[in-house]
């Protein structure tokens, strides 16, 4: 699909479809050792404080990826799912968005029926379930709902529960991910307190521009193309010599002495 | 056939790439200053545009800007711009500027409307550097009119200004470090300082 993407041959809509995107972007890192490619990428994610991704520790390793692309999992179904395995474990549900924002936004209020419908057509909404007698509320917002499920699949695999929203923004979207932590709630005793990465898409050609990969070149080719990348400067300005200048009739308004009309119509 | 035709399109696609860097410099800055409450003030940002037929010169624009309000602060009217020159040679520059300033309003409620060549302040400082150095201007006391010259705009009583050419500012690191932070750092002085002044 890359190639296709690159020479123009996919519609606008097709080109900007958040799962080709993804589709393209981890269908080729599949390709390549983590260590070169899809550990460097998810590396760059970072907690709204700034503090970088654990991942970033095992890129000097040998390690292992295995990719499932859009699990369903009990109340969601993030983009990609990736099993990485190093000197820890580490269950990363990857999140993926282009141009749109979250399926699902935390209701305003608990029990709120406005929760949206969420696009992968899968159970919404805050509810309260019954627990033992005690009530349990699920949330809404899409990524609390994704952190939820992580620590769940996580626990089963006994790894660490990273959890990466990718999006196409300059700037971490703070106010997206406070929503989304705010509506996981309090972590139940024994499980991990909620933690959500931001990566952007952008780091792609910064990444892999120069690489000797040709896998990785293509992505960041990929991102040039559609324009993904991060403020690097003011690159150089190409000099062209564009020696033009029109030279139609004259358009001028000057007044042009007019000798004087010697003819008189003589009775 | 020889090659100007290509040089013209090369041409501006050159100008369109320029313009691509300043929208995600400019995008990037936007995020920061979001981030400490400053929310961009209007969604125009290229300035100084005429569409005449008889206006070529200002057909293309040369003044890209963000600026930003604070719901509580309301006194303050920091902005960030690109400044590139001006056809008309009352602000010249050399080289694209990457400027940032923080207009300063009085008390009183009187204040002029904001107008775009307020971000070109930088240029109009008399004896200005573009190494990132401060230039203050108290307009009521500095601008010496003469006949027939515009009188300051209502309601501002200084502004502070810095600049750097905009190809020291290489990436999104430099833009923090060198831009957004000083100015953030200058907001703050002027906010102390009108909230001392108003005690």
């Amino acid at each position: 699909m890359i190639p296709a993407l690159l020479h123009g041959k996919l519609t606008f809509k097709q080109e900007n479809m958040e799962d080709v995107l993804t589709s393209n972007v981890f269908g080729t890192l599949k390709y390549v050792r983590p260590e070169r490619g899809l550990l460097p990428f998810l590396a760059q994610a970072k907690t709204i404080e700034g503090l970088p991704c654990p991942l970033g520790n095992l890129a000097s390793q040998s390690v292992s990826a295995q990719y499932d692309f859009w699990p369903k999992w009990e109340h969601c179904e993030p983009d990609v799912v990736l099993d990485i395995r190093g000197s820890s474990r580490y269950l990363v549900a990857v999140e993926a968005k282009y141009w749109s924002g979250k399926s699902s936004k935390a209701a305003e209020a608990s029990g709120d029926s406005l929760a949206e419908t969420d696009e992968d057509g899968l159970d919404e909404g805050s509810e309260e379930a019954p627990d033992g007698g005690e009530n349990v509320r699920r949330p809404s917002d899409q990524l609390a709902r994704e952190w939820t499920d992580l620590v769940v699949e996580a626990s089963k695999l006994g790894a660490q529960p990273i959890l990466a929203y990718l999006t196409a923004d300059l700037n971490c979207p703070r106010e997206e991910i406070l929503d989304s932590l705010n509506d996981c709630g309090k972590p139940v005793p024994g499980s991990p307190s909620p933690m959500i990465y931001w990566l952007s898409w952008r780091e792609l050609p910064r990444l892999f521009r120069y690489s000797t990969d040709h896998h990785l070149l293509d992505l960041a080719s990929l991102s040039d193309k559609m324009k993904l990348t991060f403020f690097e400067g003011i690159g150089p300005i190409a000099q062209v010599l564009a020696d033009w200048t029109f030279q139609g009739p004259l358009w001028r308004f000057d007044m042009v002495p007019i000798n004087e009309c010697k003819w008189r119509f003589k009775q | 056939m020889n090659d100007t035709g290509k040089n013209i399109v090369c041409g501006f696609r050159e100008l369109r790439k320029f313009c691509h860097q300043v929208s995600l410099l400019l995008r990037t800055a936007t995020g920061m200053m979001e981030q400490e409450s400053w929310d961009s003030t209007s969604p125009p940002t290229a300035f100084y545009t005429c569409r005449r037929i008889d206006e070529p010169d200002w057909w293309l624009p040369y003044e890209f800007c963000r600026f930003f309000k604070n719901s509580k602060i309301h006194r303050l009217l920091p902005y960030i711009a690109v400044n590139l020159d001006d056809p008309a040679g009352n602000s010249p520059v050399e080289y694209p500027l990457l400027s940032t300033g923080c207009i300063v309003f009085g008390a009183s409620k009187n204040r002029a409307k904001v107008e775009h060549w307020w971000s070109r302040w930088h240029c109009y400082m008399d004896s200005r550097k573009d190494d990132g150095s401060l230039c203050i201007d108290e307009p009521l006391e500095t601008w010496k009119l003469e006949k027939g010259d515009e009188e300051p705009p209502e309601g501002i009583v200084r502004v502070t200004t810095f600049a750097y050419p905009i190809i020291e500012i290489g990436d999104c690191e430099a833009l923090r470090h060198k831009v957004v932070e000083p100015l953030l750092k200058v907001i703050e002085q002027e906010s102390k300082a009108t909230r001392d002044r108003s005690k």
